[in-house]
């Protein structure tokens, strides 16, 4: 058992602490099972089961890119969760 | 190519962003500037705040460049800077400077660059509005599997709306 760090943006920063999710996981899995374990969270409480909507369009990154669907989350690594993006 | 892009909690010096790209060769700056206005979809807005993923954004801001120097000339040079943080009506949210030999490609860049930080920068809006309600304006997903890659709109906190 490992912990995941998510950091948290936008939208998601109603979640956790505001700056950072702790999520906790049994062994390395791709991007599309961690979108699913996160969407099992936040189905957990009222108030962030509406963000999973959010959550489906929203990108994983690492330290300095995106990740795709296909790419390993390991326990203990710290990712970025990007909801759709409006700057500019 | 040149590009200075960065990412600021302090309101943006114009005459700084200008004055950086100072060219003997160069017959052109254009600059656009994104402020903060008071109405999106109908409501009255009293302020914004923006978040981003600093390090992420500044080097999508980069990258566009690169490709707007590709696609208009390797000569062109580039300050990108856009806000975070909480902005009144009337602030700067972002500016682009483009410097090239001639107008033509100044524009063009110009534009491309700005579009493309609207669909690609990790960069987010939250609109407070004058009735005390708040929204988190959803825009376009980064990633290729998301329903809203093409379908940019609003994650309300009552109701939806679209955003054109």
């Amino acid at each position: 058992m490992g912990i995941v760090k998510v950091q948290l943006f936008g939208a998601f920063r109603q979640c956790g602490d505001g700056q950072e999710l702790a999520v906790e996981m049994d062994s390395p899995m791709t991007v599309a099972s961690f979108r699913e374990l996160l969407s099992h969270k936040f189905q957990e409480s009222v108030s962030t089961s509406k963000l999973c909507a959010v959550l489906q369009d929203s990108a994983v990154a690492g330290e300095r890119d995106l990740l795709n669907e296909l790419s390993i989350i390991q326990p203990g690594q710290s990712v970025s969760l990007l909801p759709p993006v409006c700057g500019g | 190519m040149s590009a200075v892009c960065r990412t600021t909690e302090t309101p943006i010096e114009v005459s700084r962003a200008i004055e950086a790209l100072t060219y003997d060769s160069h017959g052109a700056r254009n600059i656009f500037i994104g402020q903060v206005r008071n109405h999106n979809l109908g409501r009255a807005v009293r302020f914004i705040q923006y978040d981003a993923h600093r390090i992420l954004t500044e080097k999508v801001f980069a990258e566009i460049c690169q490709e707007a120097a590709e696609k208009w000339g390797e000569d062109l040079s580039f300050v990108v800077e856009h806000r975070v943080g909480k902005l009144e009506i009337g602030d700067i949210a972002v500016i682009v400077v483009v410097s090239s030999r001639h107008r033509d490609e100044s524009y063009k860049a110009s534009r491309y660059v700005i579009e493309q930080i609207k669909v690609r920068a990790p960069i987010w809006k939250k609109e407070s509005y004058i009735d005390g309600e708040t929204e988190w304006v959803r825009g376009h997903a980064l990633c290729a599997h998301g329903n809203a890659a093409h379908e940019p709109h609003l994650e309300a906190s009552g109701g939806g709306h679209v955003h054109p």
